[in-house]
């Protein structure tokens, strides 16, 4: 998957693209069908959607990138709040020279789409939210397991939160790339941007959201659940809801295909 | 014939990056260059002298003089870990003194966070020791701590002790806003870090950062029409220490060797020295090289670096910049020592500016490994 560095904002940026382009200061070609920005979640980055550049990427522009202090970005820090990284993705479309584009987040990256299309209405065509919530509820044990690994206390957690016991018991290959992808990103910028998650509240806020938004969720995620997924999708007006079985919190690579196929069907519509 | 005040520090620039995939070694070396020679008010063309470590591929610092495209008739990349580029210092009032070289740019730069290499710890493979010796498991840590183990075994040291040094450290890096590591630790902070190979804690142990820095030199009598308030070599001291066909004394450090050399040379004492930029890549290292210096006697370091006496505004401030320990180590950091030293002898340290007065500094550094085979080299630097 070609990739290529911006600087957006004075910070080196890597993106996975897939248009046609040469040197390293040359914009890739986004002209093909809809431009699609990825946003990843927590302590995540842009390849973690592979799945979802490969297939978009026949009939349409995705890009996705790593945020500051994630995987191949310069820099040792994240942002603390969801706002910057809205306003970080805003500073990234100007350095592509894209007017507009359909924003898609998972997770903390779901908060970010909202939020952009809140702030920056005139940037966004459509919204994408996936495995979300406008409010999380993160258990305090969850921020704290994650303050020890940063603290140097506990070492790094391998385990299957996230996943559906499907995926657990039938795509453990699934889970094993998921740790590969979690070690590309330092433990503190994991923990920091979950607590960006936790400090974020959007509920109030759906109602002006004009967009069209297409809201996925996977059946079976306990950290945004399909109940958190309803909210968005009812305080937003004219959005759909598509859960997905078999899935949970990673549901763009536990159910890769339903996934893509949803997203185009959409994206075939605006 | 002495190098007391033949050559002068007269520009330093420390990178502000900790993590760089975007950039090669040589681009942040570029940078940093070109921002210390900016700061000495001099231009890339004026370097005659390029002194560099661990940067250069095969043929030593042919491939980085094509980079910054210059052609020096005076080079040294003498490489003996971390502690290297303090002997450059050396090695360039040298060159400097003895005619050989005007404008000495000492640069380093390395990647550990984006460019990962695993295992860098025994012999490299092909070296010739390397058979013999890491078949035993050898690695940079467990030769420090086997020395910390020493230490406490020999002067009853505790980890408290160590932890102080961690503390202090970050208290610096918290005012640093390059550092990697800025949020406060307490001493039960260190001692909850898990351990990594005892009795060093995680938080006993550096960072690894992205990063690089430069300083540039000349002569004493060119540094006075230049940008910047001098700062002088007053003399240096290198030394070894290894196996030593197994006659080894782990408590004695190369820096006992160095540090004697540059008070004699000098003509200056431990009284004399108001500030320190010492190794640390771990709070061992420190502990030692601080009785190594003469600050303390022999194992009473333990003792002596607590209470706040390595704090900015403490009776000896040493690492301003939050040191290895919490704000930047690459693999090799003996150039920020030079860096940060001359800042707090020009007065530019900022908020982390040492509180009492300074005329001079000592820059001591330890490459290699503590209980395994390690150099110092020491400079004392003076703004006067």
């Amino acid at each position: 998957m070609p990739t290529k560095y911006a600087q957006v904002a004075g910070h080196p940026t890597y993106y996975y693209y897939v248009g046609a382009t040469t040197t390293p200061d040359v914009v890739p070609d986004f002209s093909r069908g809809k431009t699609i920005v990825l946003v990843h979640a927590s302590g995540s980055n842009g390849h973690n959607w592979h799945h979802q550049i490969d297939a978009l990427g026949a009939r349409h522009s995705p890009i996705a990138m790593d945020m500051p202090g994630h995987a191949r970005s310069d820099g040792v820090a994240g942002f603390e709040t969801i706002a910057q990284y809205t306003d970080f993705t805003a500073a990234f479309l100007d350095a592509l020279k894209i007017k507009s584009a359909v924003i898609a987040g998972r997770s903390l990256g779901g908060m970010v789409a909202l939020d952009f299309a809140l702030r920056y209405p005139d940037r966004t065509q459509a919204v994408i939210a996936i495995c979300t919530a406008a409010r999380f509820n993160i258990p305090a044990e969850r921020l704290a397991a994650l303050e020890a690994v940063a603290k140097g206390r506990a070492s790094q957690q391998f385990n299957n939160d996230g996943y559906s016991p499907k995926t657990v018991k039938e795509k453990i290959e699934v889970i094993r790339e998921g740790w590969g992808e979690q070690v590309k990103t330092d433990p503190r910028v994991r923990w920091t941007d979950v607590k960006a998650c936790a400090a974020a509240d959007l509920r109030a806020d759906l109602g002006r959201i004009k967009k069209p938004t297409l809201v996925l969720a996977g059946a079976d995620d306990t950290i945004a659940t399909v109940a958190d997924a309803q909210f968005i999708a009812e305080h937003i007006p004219g959005a759909k809801l598509v859960t997905i079985a078999d899935a949970a919190h990673n549901l763009p690579t536990e159910k890769p295909a339903e996934v893509n196929a949803a997203i185009e069907q959409f994206l075939a519509q605006l | 014939m002495s190098l007391k005040k033949k050559a002068a520090i007269v520009g330093v620039y420390e990178h502000p990056t900790r993590f760089a995939p975007s950039k090669t070694t040589y681009q942040i070396i570029a940078e940093s260059a070109r921002e210390a020679l900016a700061d000495a008010g001099l231009t890339i063309k004026d370097v005659d002298g390029l002194f560099n470590a661990g940067g250069g591929g095969l043929l030593g610092s042919l491939a980085l003089a094509d980079y910054l495209n210059i052609f020096p008739t005076y080079t040294d990349t003498t490489n003996y870990g971390g502690s290297s580029f303090v002997g450059h210092a050396a090695h360039a009032a040298a060159a400097i003194s003895a005619g050989l070289c005007k404008v000495a740019l000492i640069c380093y730069s390395a990647t550990p966070v984006s460019t990962p290499m695993a295992g860098i710890a025994g012999a490299m493979a092909g070296d010739p020791s390397s058979n013999y010796e890491n078949p035993y498991g050898v690695t940079i840590i467990n030769g420090y701590a086997m020395t910390a183990q020493r230490h406490m075994h020999e002067y009853g040291t505790t980890s408290e002790q160590l932890a102080e040094i961690a503390v202090t450290m970050r208290l610096h890096a918290s005012m640093n806003p390059n550092a990697k590591y800025r949020d406060p630790i307490t001493v039960e902070d260190v001692l909850k870090s898990r351990v990594i190979s005892s009795p060093l804690h995680l938080l006993d142990c550096c960072v690894v950062s992205d990063g690089g820095g430069a300083v540039v030199m000349t002569s004493a009598e060119r540094a006075r029409d230049l940008r910047k308030k001098p700062v002088y070599i007053l003399g240096s001291g290198e030394a070894m220490r290894h196996a030593a066909a197994g006659h080894r004394d782990l408590m004695d450090i190369a820096t006992n060797d160095s540090a004697r050399q540059v008070y004699e040379r000098s003509g200056l004492t431990p009284k004399d020295i108001d500030m320190a930029m010492i190794y640390d890549s771990f709070t061992i290292t420190v502990l030692m090289q601080l009785e190594a210096l003469g600050m303390c006697k022999k194992g009473e370091g333990g003792a002596w670096v607590g209470g706040g006496r390595l704090r900015y505004d403490g009776e000896f401030p040493i690492n301003t910049d939050g040191g290895g320990l919490s704000s930047n180590h690459p693999g090799m950091r003996g150039i920020f020592l030079l860096i940060e030293a001359a800042r707090q002898l020009r007065g530019e340290g900022g908020a982390r500016q040492c509180k009492k007065p300074l005329r001079t500094a000592i820059a001591t550094g330890i490459g290699g490994n503590l209980g395994y085979r390690h150099a110092a080299a020491t400079v004392i630097l003076s703004n006067e």
